[in-house]
């Protein structure tokens, strides 16, 4: 067994536990909260659709990588730089959501719990988000055998854990009062 | 021609993400009930994360090191979800 595969399975493993803490505080507090903003009000779900199809869109780059690697193949590195640019471009786009919720809308990370909650967990995938892109420029080196397969389940499990978050933070409706 | 073939299923389950996903944001702004919306929208996020993770597992080689990746996953899904069902309870208590 690749010793590389199984640090990074124990590494997820842990991970999804921060996730899993992290919605948990963010269901309980949406849950026991008096009044829950409206996600389709406060955010910008075309930016947040736009940003899922370019996880999205890096996720099936990252697939074509590890298969042109594994062929053996030169496009292997191409498709790695492609998923970097989608990776950078999502960083990015976010960066551009948390300027714009905390100048334009006024909506700073003390502004109310759902405020807080919100840049927490998605901050939180950002920076993984970050990471992967760091470590993706560092296997595109030489992008073959175990970096990259570590790599790549890295990067997959980022690309799920936020659709995950896209539908609970930006999709789903506030409980109607009264 | 193998890989090739992997690399064109991974492409077609990205485009079914990516459909379950537009599904989603049609759902979240139908004229629907609250309790319809939110059934349909877990119903197709739980369809996105299990092409997502075919996807991802698809790509490993062996039933043995899919088994030893998604093991400690489940195991920390399990123990979070048992570590809130306590922390909820243990809330409960000291609020009575």
């Amino acid at each position: 067994m690749p010793p590389g595969r199984i640090g990074m399975a124990i590494f997820l493993g842990s991970d999804v536990m921060g996730f899993g803490g992290l919605l948990l505080a963010y269901a309980l507090l949406r849950a026991q909260a008096a009044a829950w903003p409206e996600p389709a009000l406060r955010f910008d779900r075309i930016l947040a659709a736009v940003l899922t199809a370019l996880l999205l869109a890096s996720s099936a780059t990252m697939a074509a990588a590890l298969g042109a690697a594994r062929a053996g193949s030169p496009a292997a590195r191409r498709w790695l730089l492609v998923t970097v640019a989608l990776g950078a471009a999502f960083v990015a786009g976010q960066a551009v959501e948390f300027a714009t919720l905390a100048r334009a809308h006024h909506l700073g990370l003390a502004a109310d719990q759902a405020a807080s909650i919100f840049y927490v967990v998605t901050g939180f995938h950002g920076l993984h988000v970050l990471a992967g892109v760091v470590i993706l420029l560092a296997v595109a080196r030489r992008p073959a055998g175990e970096p990259l397969e570590v790599a790549s389940l890295y990067w997959q499990f980022v690309d799920l854990v936020w659709i995950v978050i896209f539908t609970v933070v930006y999709l789903l409706p506030a409980r109607p009062r009264g | 021609m193998a890989e090739r073939a992997r690399t064109g299923r991974s492409w077609l389950a990205t485009l079914a993400v990516a459909g379950c996903l537009a599904m989603e944001l049609a759902v979240a702004s139908a004229p629907l009930g609250f309790a319809a919306r939110v059934a349909a929208l877990v119903a197709l996020a739980a369809t996105a994360v299990a092409l997502c993770l075919r996807q991802a597992l698809g790509g490993l080689d062996s039933r043995a090191l899919r088994l030893a990746v998604v093991g400690p996953v489940l195991f920390s899904v399990v123990l979070t979800v048992v570590l809130a069902l306590d922390a909820c309870l243990r809330a409960g208590a000291v609020l009575r």
